[in-house]
């Protein structure tokens, strides 16, 4: 079955498209969650809402690219149930390194309102990188994959990834600040 | 705004940087070179035990990169250590405005009336399709006579085949009255008298610590592909003056980046970024 068809399944809420969904993307699905969260019950529920938010997101949504859509539902599910641990410091997820990391980068004020802005920002930011550091910058922030992981993929020291990643954040920081975002 | 909704937003990158982390794999290069230093590994290893290679063989001697300067350097970053200079100068900035187009073409000019082998070569660069950008300054140094370019995209030293020119440089002195004959913007100065007139240009004692550093740091570099210092800010030029008389340049661009002639280094953050500040505190 094709995504555009999996899509009209959705459309004409045939409840189908959920457990074709799940057969289709579950396990990649399930390897961004896993990176993020720690459980296995965690990793379940949230895979759970996952599917429920893309039913309940489509329609009126129609993803250009079904996978990279629920990939990214998959991350931002995830994300919450790791800032809700993190915020509550109930539990320490893989993937709280990643988002203290991006502590650095919280605009204090900004201009930037729209999600499409956003989108539009950090499109062309990634662009001005080389090939290398937005590979790791990526693995790391969207992934949320850990150092030694990225590191032994791209088959290069953890240190060289450390640095790569310093120097990138310092970058953002800098090209938001000159976007208007303070940081 | 808050760090929810940065790191949320971040989750609508465009699909393609998505398909291109999912995909990527150790660079060939990276490969190509683990592999080609295990061959030289056993190669050397061979060499040494059936009494090909004598050991008092010059290792710093690389006759395929710039064998006229008798190994005194040699592209490599372990080579590096053996560095002997007497000072160091770094970037500078000209007011000087320089037609590109007209430059281009007289250079070409030039290059076909001047009896010289590696002219035309030379000159070419300065042709080249990649070339974008208003040129500044045409300088001329002494002694090893290089020609620094000097652009509106910020401090760029243009003439690329530098050694080259090192080579060359008895045949290259003539050449240079041409230049200044015809070029009525360029000109041409000493090392000191170009230091002396720069704002931009400093000098950092040898003995500096930073430097020093920088340059033990560099020795343990690790090697990179030139193209990744394609899309990274020029931040300094290193200019070695060795004992020897000839010059040795270094590029410093961001992410650590460092580059000479063809051939690329990315270092620990660290060093490269104290020198970066040191340099920072002296302009």
């Amino acid at each position: 079955m094709t995504d555009e068809q999996l899509i009209a399944l959705y459309e004409e809420r045939d409840e189908q498209a959920i457990a074709l969904t799940e057969a289709h993307y579950g396990a990649y699905c399930n390897t961004i969650v896993r990176t993020m969260l720690d459980t296995k019950e965690d990793c379940e529920e949230c895979l759970a809402d996952v599917w429920v938010r893309v039913w309940n997101a489509i329609p009126p949504t129609h993803p250009r690219d079904f996978k990279a859509y629920v990939a990214r539902v998959t991350r931002n599910t995830a994300c919450d149930r790791l800032r809700a641990a993190y915020a509550q410091k109930r539990s320490r997820h893989r993937g709280c390194d990643a988002l203290e990391e991006w502590e650095e980068l919280v605009p204090s004020t900004c201009n930037v309102e729209q999600e499409a802005e956003w989108k539009d920002l950090f499109d062309r930011f990634l662009q001005s990188l080389s090939k290398q550091s937005r590979v790791i910058f990526v693995k790391r922030y969207w992934f949320m994959l850990p150092i030694e992981r990225i590191a032994s993929e791209l088959d290069v020291k953890e240190d060289r990834v450390k640095t790569c990643l310093l120097r990138t954040r310092r970058k953002l920081k800098q090209f938001l600040e000159k976007e208007g975002v303070s940081i | 705004m808050n760090r929810e909704s940065s790191f949320d937003r971040f989750s609508d990158i465009d699909e393609r940087f998505l398909r291109e982390a999912e995909t990527a794999r150790p660079s060939r290069l990276s490969r190509v070179l683990t592999v080609a230093a295990c061959v030289a590994v056993m190669a050397v290893t061979l060499s040494f035990a059936t009494g090909l290679w004598k050991i008092d063989v010059p290792v710093e001697k690389a006759p395929h990169l710039c064998p006229t300067l008798d190994g005194e350097f040699a592209i490599g970053a372990p080579i590096l250590k053996q560095l002997t200079y007497r000072d160091t100068r770094y970037a500078f900035l000209s007011t000087e405005t320089v037609n590109e187009k007209a430059l281009g073409e007289k250079l070409g000019a030039i290059a076909s009336d001047v009896p010289c082998e590696d002219c035309a070569s030379y000159f070419d660069t300065f042709r080249s399709e990649d070339d974008n950008g208003t040129l500044y300054a045409v300088k001329g140094i002494d002694t090893a006579y290089m020609l620094w370019l000097v652009r509106d995209d910020g401090v760029e030293l243009y003439a690329a085949k530098d050694m080259g020119v090192c080579r060359v440089g008895a045949d290259l002195f003539s050449t240079r009255l041409h230049l200044q004959e015809l070029l009525q913007s360029v000109r041409f100065q000493s090392a000191a008298a170009m230091q002396q007139s720069s704002t931009h240009f400093v000098t950092l004692p040898s003995q500096n610590d930073a430097l020093i550093t920088f340059l033990e740091a560099l020795s343990d570099s690790r090697a990179a592909e030139v193209s990744d210092t394609a899309s990274e800010k020029l931040l300094y030029q290193l200019q070695f003056r060795l004992q020897n008389g000839a010059h040795l340049h270094i590029l410093l661009y961001e992410g650590g980046y460092v580059r000479w002639n063809d051939h690329a280094f990315v270092m620990d953050a660290e060093p490269f970024d104290t020198l970066i500040a040191t340099m920072d505190l002296l302009r």
